[in-house]
Formats: C-alpha cells, structure tokens, sequence
C-alpha cells in the first residue's frame, strides 16, 4: 500500500494588538485580520474589549480559559501555544488577538510563530501601541532625548539590571512585582515595591521625582499619572496595571573628542 | 455582561465625538440617551454611571467566570 504523500495545506498564524484605548488605537491592518479570519484566538483585559472582539468575527474564542489556579505561568503559555498553533496547522487562517502590542510582556506569541515558522508556515506578528508609546505621548517624554531603557519591573530587581540613570527609565508592571502566581492584595505589592525602591536609589536621590503611570483605557476615562517622590511610591495604591517612570538624573556631559573627530570626518 | 450594554459602549467608544458628548452630559441626560438608545433602566443607569466616572468597568461589572479567574491571576 502506498501512503499518501498529500498533506493538507496549512494555515496562516496573523498575531495583532488592540492597543490600550478601546476602539482607539487598534490598526486598519489589525482590524483587517481579525474580521478575515477563520478562526480568532483572544486574550484580554477587559468585557468590552471581548465583546469588540465578537462583533467583528463570532468565530472568536477566549484563551483566558487556560489560566488556572495552582498552573505555572509558563504551563499555561505553552497550552496557549499549542492552541493557537493546533489551529493553524490544521489549516486555518488564525489571528491571536492580545491586549496592547502583542510582542510586548507576552510570550506566546512570539513562541507561536516561531513554532510555526519552524514548519515553513506562514506565522507574523502585526505592530501596535504599548504603553510605553502612551506613556511618550502623555508624560511628553522623547525618548531619543538621552535615550532610553525599560524592563520588566520583577526582572529589573531580581536580574540586578543595568543601565545608565542619565537615560529614561522605564519599568513595566510595577504593580504586578514580585507576583509569580494569583495575585496578592495591595499590602503586598507595597513591601515589594519598597524593594525595588531601595534598589533605585542605588542611582537616585530619595528626594527624585517619579511617575506612576496608567494610560487610558476608554475613552471616557482619563489616563492616571501620580508624580511623587521616590521614597514614598511605597506609600502609594499602586494599580496591576500601572508602569513607572523615572526622569533622567543629570544630564550626561558630552564627548568632545568624538564630536571633534564626527566634524573631521564630515569634512574630509 | 448583557451583550446590549456591552454593544452600546463598545458603540460609544468607537465613536470619539459622541463619547464625548455623552460624557459631558449630564447624569440624567446620559441615562435618558442610553434609554433612547435601547437599553433597560438599570443598564441605561449602569452605563451612565460608568462614562460619568462613578464607577469603574472592571470593578463593578459582572464579568464571565473565565474573566474573573483571568483578573485573579493576571
């Protein structure tokens, strides 16, 4: 008997962002994928966004099912992946929708398409706004200004990150330090940013103004910006959801042997 | 939520200008706008109290059990 060589063709994997506005900030290209696709795997913050989501294509499902109690994160992660990828390859055009951009602070979607990739299939990932993009526009931060570092706020404290204090300074999910499994209560969050307080004023003075920010969410909501000195963030109520910004310290005194030998080369 | 709610801010927020407007009326106004629109009276209130501010959408609305389990976790 011979085997059938034929093989159903497979899919294609499209992974886009909502952004943080609902209904503002989604692309034309995003909104494309996701009413042409055969099937639409979602995962996000909030009823309406979901909703959103069905009206535009009722072959919609939820990925928000795989998170379980007592289930490491990254347990869950790989079941994401696996849904996502099952569909594609069984020859599905899918869109996996994720709250704000989807290369940003997720990781299965990046594992997706590269398992996808890995078989030849067509797998890619559509830019979008994150909430550093909000943060620029709200807090009037260029960041090519003495340019610019962000991390992840548990990692910047527990890698020992590195970076130059005379630069912007962004921390992710600051609200959600130190939270590896459900969530704690406020109290919590509070001891643990007074870790990461202790950890910045390695480069900063006590007195060193910081902001905590949230970018809106609806429209009819503004977006939350509290300034406060660094020693008392750990006094705040901090929101899940909140990203912390750290003005440039000094400013960085410039190298005038590379601007002689820069001139010198634009004139030769 | 109820799906009629849900359209009706989804509609709202897809549509700047009248978020807007609605959220520059009044309390009463916007109840009376969301009634016109189709919503019941507690819904219509709901919404009215959402886009005033009152309350916030993710604390106080009955979501699906998979997105409370989503909230505790994320």
């Amino acid at each position: 008997m011979v085997k059938s060589r034929t093989r159903r063709a497979a899919g294609v994997l499209r992974v886009v962002g909502t952004g943080l506005l609902l209904g503002g900030h989604m692309t034309r290209q995003a909104e494309h994928e996701i009413r042409t696709a055969d099937r639409v795997f979602y995962l996000l913050n909030s009823p309406l966004m979901e909703s959103w989501i069905r009206d535009m294509n009722p072959r919609s499902e939820t990925l928000v099912d795989l998170y379980v109690p007592g289930r490491l994160r990254s347990v869950t992660y790989s079941l994401m992946v696996k849904r996502i990828c099952q569909a594609v390859e069984a020859g599905q055009r899918v869109c996996a929708v994720f709250y704000g951009h989807p290369g940003v602070l997720a990781q299965a979607p990046h594992a997706a398409i590269r398992r996808l990739r890995r078989q030849g299939i067509d797998a890619g990932m559509l830019p979008a706004i994150s909430a550093d993009a909000c943060l620029f526009a709200d807090l009037g931060v260029n960041p090519g200004d003495g340019g610019y570092a962000c991390f992840e706020a548990t990692d910047f404290l527990v890698s020992r990150r590195r970076f130059d204090s005379t630069s912007h300074l962004v921390l992710w999910q600051v609200g959600l330090l130190g939270v590896t499994g459900p969530a704690t209560g406020r109290s919590a969050a509070q001891r643990h940013l007074q870790l990461l307080v202790r950890r910045l004023r390695r480069w900063y003075s006590a007195a060193h103004k910081v902001v905590l920010y949230a970018a809106s969410a609806f429209p009819w909501t503004p977006m939350v910006a509290v300034q406060c000195r660094l020693d008392r963030v750990a006094n705040l109520e901090i929101l899940p959801m909140m990203t912390m910004y750290v003005p440039p310290r000094v400013g960085r005194a410039v190298d005038r042997d590379a601007l002689r030998r820069l001139h010198h080369l634009a004139e030769s | 939520m109820n799906p009629k709610l849900a359209k009706f801010l989804v509609d709202l927020a897809l549509s700047p200008g009248e978020a807007t407007a609605f959220k520059e009326a009044s309390m009463n106004e916007k109840i009376q706008q969301a009634k016109a629109a189709g919503l019941n009276d507690d819904d219509a209130a709901y919404a009215a109290q959402v886009v005033h501010g009152v309350i916030s959408i993710e604390s106080e609305l009955p979501p699906s059990q998979a997105t409370q389990t989503f909230k505790k976790i994320w």
